[in-house]
């Protein structure tokens, strides 16, 4: 008995080690289920277009997520809702572990740029630089460069050590520099004027104001480049529209500067009217609702470069220098993009500062670019914005957490 | 893929040929006919034998070979030390069997083309021997016989029979019911009826052994002599078994083991248990009944999952559910969020509460990584053993359901609070100032509760013969949430279990159920516009208007969730002969559901409207084939030898859209509406396969050493992985089995210990470096980086050691069952930041962490009051769990929602400021960043008591205790700050308060140091409602009344009515909403009480009739 209980003993478990065995060898285990891409499948040509498109929509990301919870540190909005994360731009006191989530879209916005540029030299071997999405990777990388040296406290790149903030606008020097290029190598006007006008965001945020107007004065009036927003899914949606256009609007232009704004173009804003025609009050109920106008639905884009912003850039570096009438030809020559009437030029070099931040404040307003002037103008003494309130957004707790050069 | 199942399917089917084959020559033992004729009798075929001094098996084995006739034979019947010989050349194999069966109590006879041989017994009473046959709660290898069915004709000699009949009964006198009765050797048995009376006719005249045996009772044994023609009375009393060792129970083998050969500790509900309670579904069986689970109810959102942990939590990435199986099929057992939106689905859909109460026959929980190890992979959390019920041979009996009841809110809200956070009377809010707020939607008789009613109805038919049984059943529930204009749960279900023996040896069992769900819910939670979190709100929630609340407005929005649940396996149970059993399980898990959010048109909101739906499809594909081998070495030493693979294959599906922008009023669809978006659509597949071997050594049926290992292979781990092994050894030793053991007052003493691993596998796509495809500039397709992967990333692996004991003294008066557990879960999946400024944001998983738990299980069961009119027995289920995180790789890890998971302190705790002089009348002291407490309760107390009255009346309840864990009180928080604070227990304070900023200090003299920074409005923060959760709840009251057969229609057999209440009483300090509130329930690790609907309060009446 004992031996054939051994003999079935063995042949069930070479039975079962050749189930085992087959089974394996029809990759049992390998499995590859849809949805995500593998991270190799990228290095190919038919995917290049969609990684830049990723890049666009990983910029846009950013830039609605500081435009809109932004506008309440910049005090373009007041908080009206409950979350703790925009609770934090209302008070000023900002932890760095309440701004992962702008951190992260920002270092995304611009590792995705960054890397895809390398992705795309790779792939394309020396066609990338007559590829017009090697600009639009340049010009990606640079915006979302610019963007980041306005918001944040200090930069880190690639998980490397701390920097000055201002390491991001040479980057996007850098970045903006090599669009420009290829640009004009390959007749891209349109994305060549987004490119000079990147560029003169940075030079003049680096104190470059020359070379700032050398570019600025190439940038027509009428010129635009925006981020794209679209109704298509909720990734793709303009957030400062989405938030506050419903009943018990999550952000109210109630109690900033801009509530006494009226019959200005570039700041409309309305009340939040119940049936009753009151006005309703903010989603946490704490102030009366009411809610900008200026994007009108989800597919608003969110400019980031054009040709009012480069006059008034021209004005800014006008009135540095003392000329107060040039100064105010180039704001005049924005507010006409409006139909708003021109401005008198100023008695003194005070009240011309006090027009060119109001008219700046007004014509970028909501366009997450208000921040980094008061930040800049607070650093001159110009205002008081920032006494006891943060200015800039500290490097996230994850970022703390995963970068070794950090912890 | 195909081709790997059909090589499966076909190398599973050829083994189960091959053991028959193979059992032909063993057993069997079949050779060409000599001469080439066949006679015609097999037994007059020529033996052609010689054999001398022989061993009678292998003289068998002989003569099947040299006469060519296949002979059939259990080796189990034939001593080792009967020798035969025999110079038989020149006879028959009829004449060789008479002479070498001689004095051996064998017989044989012709079936077929085969000869048969088997105990006398075996023949004389056959059709009695249906009620032992293996039917899947009998242990094969002590109590089944597996021959044919013999002629009868032949070879049976005349014998003159009797009667016995008799009556058991408990202890205390009381009857027995379901009892069975048998005479072993003669293969004759019954079960007892109600009156706990039994009868066996045809008893064959001579000296028995009568056995007397039911689950909960020791067995009972008595000698009788049965006269010819008279009916002999034997009677029996059992003794209480407060730790029932001889009950049977599945451990993942094929073998059914009884709970004494098992190393580890296994709680088991009956179905008893489950009628003593008034359960709505699953988890409502669990609260409190077995030490070592805990349950959380997390919502009264009808049909709402509960979380359900197993000796606490073992994983901080992966979900901690435990594995459940329907009669031997795995289940997908993670909840799914329902609604179609965060908006309006907080809670948890669990495909366990698709199992209907009224089909289950009983639940086997086996806890921990020492009793799971055969399970493997995903095991760690625990499994959860679901057996549905059977037909019995017998008539048909029906049995029918009916429940009635109504639900009710009961107290809800701080103390102090008389309106119930605005529930229970919604004409006056008030706030801080004592503002007083109507609401002019606010019904009529001033409240917006209700009792929701609740009807249950269910029918089921079962029966059988020898070879084929049956169990059908349907069930329909309605149970309404007790608030004016609220959701409801309606299950319908229906079950067919069907056994077939085609074959002697051969058991088929197809078990398929299908139940249909429709609930739905009120929007609450998180949700700004939700009613019952705008009610709680009161003036400070979004619906004012005119400077009142009108809440109203968050009843409009419908959150539904469909849903269609099949479960359907069937199982070969084959029984090669000797004690080998095979066992072959195929089998199909199918979960559907469709959750919808409606904010409809023309609703202030949003007067466009807008639709969400969730839709999820599960399906989960069960082969498994186990077989185990019993063998008696010697006379005391046998083994158990038992192998087998199992392969799962799920699929999860899910689908996400939604429209935005309807036309006009209506009920919508999503393509309705003016914007459609797709919003989510992901199909993950995730492979588990992998074998075991197990050996377990019975030592003189005493003491047991079980060595086992299982193998794992599972597609989410990392490409360079490969398989993952899983150990387990135990020992288990029944000391009272000893004859120096005082068994006269100490029944059952065994001693037990084990360790075991078990595992849990990471995600689908947790090892895989992706990208996500995303749509932007207007449409148009790209990339985003989304998983950095981890091609070594492996299974997190659980290894527990476990020891115990379990004890019954004083006939079963007092039972103890003791355990206590250390638990290390290593290689545990931390989810390790990466810096996003390098590219990608999201935590990859990587096997660096360490957590421990450990803790002390105890069922104490005492009978305080044993007499036939009163038997009163009180069970207490007690355990600590207390869990410990070793290594994290030196991060803290977040679990959600201020949760955290530290080195050096328990698994999910809560952080944040505390204040150190907290009830201290003086300026708060803060400490910053402080450990505040567990988030889950380590300790848990269940407390069951049952009265008997006479013999119809029984009494029930059942009380639990959770403590030692802290909860937030999202709503206190969110309260006291809105509306100028409409958080009553704040009021004084927030009076204070404000009088000290105007300029009166003394104001805070009777405030104390928390409560000043609780309850500011101007410098607010959550840290301070951190709060001790500790509670204890009546979770049920009944009483059952067992109707005397005088009064039922001559159809019925039994009938009984029950009064039962649940949910009846909460005794706690914490002042939120409900200590068991969990925003986003069972889906989620984090638990936040964040303006969510308790649990309702319901009284139930209900009606059985078996007929």
């Amino acid at each position: 008995m004992r031996t054939h209980l051994r003999r079935y003993v063995q042949r069930w478990l070479v039975l079962g080690l050749a189930v085992l065995f087959l089974a394996g060898c029809d990759n049992l285990f390998h499995i590859t289920n849809p949805g995500f891409i593998e991270a190799d499948d990228l290095d190919e040509l038919a995917g290049l277009p969609g990684l830049v498109v990723g890049m666009s929509g990983d910029l846009s990301v950013a830039l609605k997520e500081v435009a809109t919870d932004g506008s309440i540190m910049s005090r373009e909005h007041r908080n009206g809702a409950t979350q703790t994360r925009r609770g934090i731009f209302e008070t000023g006191q900002i932890p760095f572990d309440q701004v992962n989530s702008y951190w992260t879209s920002m270092h995304r916005a611009r590792w995705v740029a960054e890397d895809g540029i390398k992705r795309l030299e790779r792939v394309l071997g020396e066609a990338h630089a007559d590829d017009v999405l090697t600009v639009r990777s340049y010009l990606f990388a640079g915006f979302s460069n610019r963007i980041l040296g306005e918001h944040v406290c200090q930069a880190v790149v690639d998980g490397g050590p701390p920097e000055a903030f201002t390491a991001h606008f040479e980057r996007a020097e850098v970045h903006f520099t090599e669009a420009i290029r290829l640009a004009d190598r390959q007749g891209e006007t349109g994305l060549g004027f987004a490119a000079r006008a990147g560029r003169a965001q940075v030079r003049a945020a680096l104190g470059d104001w020359s070379g700032a107007v050398q570019d600025a004065g190439t940038v027509p009036l009428d010129y635009l480049f925006e981020a794209v927003y679209s109704d298509n899914t909720e990734r793709e949606w303009n957030e400062v529209y989405s938030f506050t256009q419903r009943a018990g609007t999550g952000l109210t232009v109630y109690g900033t500067e801009w509530f006494d704004v009226e019959d200005d173009p570039r700041v409309p804003w309305s009340p939040d009217l119940d049936d009753a025609g009151e006005v309703r009050p903010t989603a946490d109920g704490n102030l009366p609702g009411y809610r900008q106008d200026k994007y009108l639905s989800r597919s608003d884009g969110i400019p980031l470069a054009k040709g009012t912003d480069m006059r008034l850039l021209e004005a800014e570096a006008l009135l540095r220098s003392g000329d107060l009438v040039g100064a105010f030809d180039r704001i005049n020559e924005a507010r006409s993009v409006h139909g708003l009437p021109p401005l008198a030029v100023a008695a003194s070099e005070g009240e011309a500062w006090t027009v060119l931040m109001h008219e700046r404040g007004a014509e970028l307003w909501l366009e997450a670019r208000r921040l980094w002037d008061l930040r800049r103008w607070y650093e001159e003494g110009r205002n008081d914005v920032f006494d006891n309130r943060d200015s800039c957004i500290p490097i996230s707790q994850h970022e703390r957490e995963g970068n070794p050069n950090l912890s | 893929m195909y081709r790997m199942i059909w090589t499966v399917l076909i190398l599973t089917i050829l083994a189960l040929a091959a053991p028959s084959a193979a059992q032909e020559i063993q057993l069997a033992v079949q050779g060409p006919l000599n001469g080439g004729e066949r006679p015609l009798s097999l037994l007059s075929a020529p033996a052609g034998l010689t054999v001398d001094d022989r061993p009678l098996t292998e003289a068998l084995l002989l003569l099947g070979e040299r006469s060519g006739v296949t002979l059939a034979f259990s080796p189990s019947f034939i001593r080792d030390d009967h020798r035969v010989a025999c110079d038989c050349g020149d006879r028959t194999v009829g004449e060789v069997l008479d002479h070498m069966l001689d004095q051996t109590g064998l017989v044989y006879w012709e079936v077929g083309n085969r000869v048969v041989i088997s105990r006398s017994s075996a023949m004389t009473r056959m059709p009695e021997r249906r009620v032992l046959r293996q039917r899947g709660d009998v242990p094969a290898s002590r109590t089944l016989d597996v021959l044919p069915v013999p002629d009868r004709s032949l070879h049976i000699p005349a014998v003159r029979q009797g009667v016995v009949t008799g009556q058991v009964r408990t202890g205390a006198g009381r009857p027995l019911a379901g009892v069975m009765v048998r005479i072993p050797e003669l293969g004759l048995g019954t079960i007892t009826g109600t009156d706990g009376r039994y009868r066996l006719e045809d008893v064959p005249a001579g000296e028995v052994v009568l056995k007397a045996a039911v689950i909960g009772f020791h067995a009972a044994e008595e000698r009788a002599v049965v006269r010819s023609g008279q009916t002999t009375v034997v009677d029996f009393q059992l003794a209480e078994d407060a730790v029932r060792l001889d009950e049977v129970v599945v451990t993942g083998t094929a073998d059914r083991q009884r709970r004494r050969e098992l190393g580890t500790s296994l709680s088991q509900l009956t179905r008893a248990d489950i009628e003593l309670t008034p359960v709505r579904n699953i988890q409502d069986i669990l609260y409190g009944q077995a030490p070592g689970v805990l349950l959380t109810a997390n919502s009264g959102q009808p049909g709402a999952a509960a979380t359900i942990r197993l000796r606490g939590l073992n994983s901080i990435s992966q979900a901690n559910e435990p594995l459940i199986y329907v009669d031997g099929v795995r289940l997908f057992s993670q909840p799914i969020l329902g609604g179609g939106d965060e908006r309006g689905g907080r809670q948890g859909i669990s495909p366990l509460n698709s199992v209907r109460p009224e089909d289950i026959e009983r639940i086997e929980i086996v806890k921990g990584a020492a009793a799971t190890t055969l399970y493997g992979t995903e095991a760690s959390g625990g499994v959860i053993q679901i057996f549905t019920r059977r037909g019995t041979d017998g008539p048909t009996q029906w049995s029918a359901e009916i429940q009635t009841g109504v639900n009710q809110i009961g107290y809800i809200g701080p103390p102090g609070d008389d309106t119930g956070l605005g529930l229970l009377d919604c004409r006056t809010y008030e706030n801080s100032l004592g503002e007083t707020f109507a609401d002019p939607t606010c019904p009529s008789d001033g409240n917006w509760v209700r009792d929701g009613l609740i009807q249950r109805y269910s029918l089921s038919v079962s029966g059988g013969s020898s070879d084929f049984d049956y169990y059908v059943s349907g069930n329909f529930a309605d149970e309404r949430q007790p608030i004016k204009r609220g959701g409801f749960d309606r299950p319908v279900g229906l079950r067919a279990n069907f056994n077939f023996l085609p074959l002697d040896n051969l058991t088929l069992s197809l078990n398929s159920a299908y139940i249909g769900r429709t609930t739905e819910w009120l929007q609450d939670g998180s949700s700004s516009a939700g009613f019952f979190t705008n009610v709680v709100r009161g003036p400070g929630g979004r619906w004012m208007i005119d400077g009142n609340p009108n809440n109203a407005l968050g009843l409009d929005f419908e959150n539904v969730n469909d849903t269609n649940h099949f479960v359907g396996g069937l199982t070969a149970r084959y029984h090669s002969g000797g004690d080998w059993t095979h066992r072959l399980t195929v089998g199909y898990d199918y979960f559907n559901t469709e959750g919808s959010t409606l904010w409809p048109f023309g609703h202030i909101y949003q007067p466009e409207g807008r639709f969400w739906k969730r839709h999820h499809t599960r399906a989960t594909v069960t082969l498994d084939y186990l077989t185990a081998l019993r063998h008696q070495l010697t006379q005391s030493l046998g083994t158990s030898l038992s192998f087998g693979g199992q392969y799962f294959d799920e699929d999860s599906r899910r689908l996400y859209s939604q429209g935005y922008g309807f036309a006009g009023p209506g009920e919508p669809t999503i393509d309705a509406a003016a914007l459609t978006q797709v919003t989510t659509d992901r199909a993950l597949r995730n492979v588990n396969a992998g074998f075991f071997v197990q050996n377990v050594f019975d030592f003189e049926d005493r003491l047991f050493l079980t060595l086992g290992v299982r193998v794992d292979g599972n597609s989410a781990f990392g490409s360079n992985f490969g398989l993952q092994s899983y150990p387990k050894a135990s020992v288990s030793y029944v000391l009272s089995d000893h004859e120096f053991w005082p068994t006269d007052w100490w029944e059952a003493f065994r001693v037990r210990a084990a360790v075991g691993d078990a595992g849990r596998a990471p995600g689908v796509f947790d090892a895989v470096s992706t990208w996500e495809p995303i749509s932007a500039e207007g449409g148009q397709p790209g990339f985003t980086p989304a998983n950095l992967g981890n091609p070594d990333l492996g299974p997190e692996r659980t290894r527990e050691y476990e020891v115990g004991f379990e004890s019954s003294t004083f006939s079963g008066r007092l039972g103890v069952d003791f355990t206590y557990f250390h638990q290390d879960t290593y290689d545990a999946l931390v989810p390790v930041r990466s810096a996003p400024s390098a590219g990608f944001s999201s935590r990859q998983l990587d096997n660096v962490g360490h957590l421990r738990n450990t803790g002390f299980e105890a069922r104490l069961q005492v009978g305080l009051v044993r007499r036939q009119a009163v038997d009163w027995t009180t069970t207490l289920n007690a355990s600590t769990n207390w869990s410990e995180a070793i290594d994290l790789n030196g991060e803290d890890i977040s679990m959600g929602w201020r949760s955290w998971a530290r080195e050096g302190y328990p698994i999910a705790s809560l952080w944040g400021a505390r204040v150190v002089n907290a009830n201290e009348f003086a300026d708060p002291i803060i400490e910053e960043d402080a450990f505040i407490g567990p988030l889950y309760a380590p300790y848990v107390i269940g407390l069951q008591n049952t009265v008997r009255l006479g013999e119809r009346i029984t009494a029930s309840a059942l009380g639990e205790w959770q403590f030692g864990h802290f909860a937030q009180n999202g709503t206190g928080y969110q309260n006291a700050r809105r509306g100028d604070g409409v958080w009553r227990p704040c009021f004084e304070a927030q009076r204070a308060l404000l009088a000290a900023e105007a300029g009166d200090p003394s104001a805070l003299d009777n405030v104390t140091a928390l409560e000043r920074v609780k309850c500011s409005m101007s410098d607010f923060s959550w840290d301070w409602w951190m709060q001790p959760a500790d509670f204890f709840k009546l979770r049920s009251v009944s009483v059952s009344y067992d109707w005397p057969e005088r009064w039922l229609p001559a159809a019925a057999d039994r009938a009984s009515l029950q009064v039962a209440g649940r949910n009846l009483l909460t005794v706690t300090d914490y002042d939120g909403v409900d200590p068991e509130s969990g925003d986003f329930g069972a889906t989620n690790l984090q638990r936040r009480d964040y303006y969510n609907l308790p649990p309702s309060r319901s009284f139930v009446v209900t009606l059985r009739v078996h007929f």
